[in-house]
């Protein structure tokens, strides 16, 4: 048992050889076998979201993501919805658009976003629709969050 | 303990200078290839770095060979690399975001590099919501999630709480400052502060599960001060970041230079205490021969993690919260204290053998860690000699 342990004891200090610099040199492999394996994304509190509507302009396109109310274990009472504008080279001076994020063919909320100075104006239809937005300048584009609140 | 006394060899026997260059030449192949991705540096600057840093690594990992000693080589280079990756990392910062803060734009575009503090804090999210509680990118950018969830499953796997001294771009801060006086001006620090990181880290884990955000980076991580922290809009990200200078200056610069101990590393860090459990499945440990120890515990005063006492002494081993770092191994004139591979007799014989053992995989993590931050800030020193400035 002793001579055993010892050997396992010696192949694991060996493998720690190996483990080095096989971390380094397979990292990018490493690094996308884990993330295909494990199918683990950013949480949508940073990212906004999937996104569930893209509509095409011509020069620039608009992405709405889905309503995030996520929660370690079911929803929270207050969340946000992210629209985003790209890219920035294709943007207008002002954007003006209304939006229906629960596909009930009804306008929830209408935006204007001066794409100069990040001012926006939000006018809310749905009650879900708490009157709090807030423009980001990415770099390729625009991106607006709307707080709202969850529906019973 | 199986202590086999009858080994004749001494402990630390010093090999002679044809020996250690021949005990070199892997670590040579290995950083050369680390260090040059297998292409000769084609700019100026580029080429002096990677010989300085070529040639500095490898004098360090000379002299750990050829010396028999581990920690007083070590420490030059972790406490070298920390202090040049807070030199790359932040004009890094500046070059790609025009500055060392954070907007919530850079927040929802996942610019921010992922750190290995951040891990224990994803762990419960991630089983429950398969998502990961940070504003960065899983693969392909530099640091990313995935990127650093390799090394540090390959560091704990190799190393254990090793990471924490052969490994952390953080830790040589806390080291740098321990070193600055020659006698600790506090000696006496009551054990009980030993639990204080496995309370913080319970706290910040259920936190960061409960809010969906990495608590400790938002409110308590020190090292936001030299790296990166929340654009200051508000009364919150302004009272955040003075709480970020405070705990900088306090636990990584004034106590570790008062007391010549890691405090935040020891006493703070909540990944540390996250990371002591890897050391119940890594195969190296520390061990103390007490056939061999005189009781002067020397050892215990100068422990930079606390991870020894009379208790452990006694035992015959360090605590969990043993960061490999090799210093009470160097300190202990009776040669009491070994690098040691578990399942393994403490022969006297292979007390070298095991050192080695040890350390090649782990002056693998520091060489190719800090090469690339050293080397980069090299090439930052030279751009701003010769043009003025860094970016």
């Amino acid at each position: 048992m002793k001579n055993f342990k010892s050997i396992l004891g010696y192949t694991w200090a060996v493998a720690a050889l190996i483990i080095a610099p096989a971390t380094f040199f397979g990292l990018d492999y490493f690094s996308r076998v884990l993330a295909e394996a494990t199918g683990v994304t950013v949480n949508p509190w940073y990212t906004g979201g999937e996104i569930i509507k893209s509509i095409d302009h011509g020069s620039y396109r608009t992405l709405l993501h889905r309503p995030v109310f996520d929660s370690l274990i079911g929803q929270k009472k207050k969340g946000f919805i992210q629209i985003n504008w790209e890219p920035a080279a294709g943007l207008p001076p002002i954007i003006r658009e209304g939006f229906d994020f629960n596909n009930d063919h009804e306008e929830d909320f209408h935006l204007t976003l001066n794409t100069k100075t990040g001012k926006v104006e939000l006018q809310a239809v749905n009650a879900a629709i708490l009157p709090e937005a807030k423009a980001y300048s990415l770099r390729n584009g625009w991106a607006v969050r709307i707080s709202l609140q969850r529906q019973p | 303990m199986n202590i086999n006394k009858s080994a004749a060899a001494p402990v630390n026997n010093k090999p002679g200078l044809f020996k250690t260059l021949l005990l070199c030449l892997p670590m040579m192949t290995v950083t050369l290839l680390m260090l040059s991705h297998g292409q000769r540096p084609e700019e100026p600057a580029l080429l002096i770095a990677f010989v300085l840093t070529f040639a500095f690594i490898n004098t360090i990992f000379f002299f750990m060979i050829y010396t028999g000693e581990t920690d007083r080589w070590r420490s030059i280079l972790f406490i070298v690399y920390s202090f040049c990756f807070i030199l790359s990392f932040i004009t890094n910062l500046i070059e790609v975001r025009g500055s060392m803060a954070i907007s919530e734009a850079n927040m929802i575009e996942g610019l921010t590099p992922f750190c290995h503090i951040v891990i224990p804090m994803t762990l419960i999210p991630l089983a429950i919501t398969k998502t990961i509680i940070f504003p960065g990118t899983i693969i392909g950018a530099n640091a990313s999630i995935a990127g650093m969830f390799v090394l540090w499953i390959g560091t704990s796997l190799a190393l254990g709480r090793g990471f924490c001294s052969w490994f952390c771009f953080f830790g040589g801060m806390d080291e740098g400052f321990s070193r600055l006086f020659r006698k600790a001006r506090i000696k006496n620090i009551d054990r009980k502060w030993t639990y204080l990181p496995y309370a913080l880290l319970l706290v910040i884990v259920l936190a960061s599960a409960a809010a969906l955000a990495p608590f400790y980076c938002e409110w308590l991580c020190p090292f936001k001060t030299v790296t990166e922290y929340q654009e200051i809009t508000s009364i919150k990200t302004a009272l955040q970041a003075m709480i970020f200078v405070s705990l900088f200056i306090a636990l990584v610069m004034i106590l570790p230079a008062l007391t010549e101990r890691r405090i935040q590393c020891g006493l703070f860090c909540p990944f540390g205490a996250f990371q002591s459990w890897t050391n119940k499945i890594n195969v190296f440990d520390v061990r103390i021969d007490p056939a061999k120890c005189i009781k002067c515990y020397k050892c215990v005063q100068i422990c930079p993690s606390f991870s020894l006492s009379e208790d452990t002494i006694a035992k015959g081993k360090t605590a969990t919260t043993c960061m490999k770092c090799g210093k009470c191994i160097d300190a202990c004139k009776q040669h009491a204290i070994v690098y040691h591979i578990k399942g393994t007799p403490l022969n006297e014989g292979k007390v070298e053998i095991a050192r080695r053992l040890f350390i090649y995989p782990a002056f693998i993590f520091l060489a190719t860690m800090a090469g690339g931050v050293v080397q980069d800030a090299i090439v930052k020193i030279i751009k701003l000699v010769t043009t003025g400035s860094m970016i």
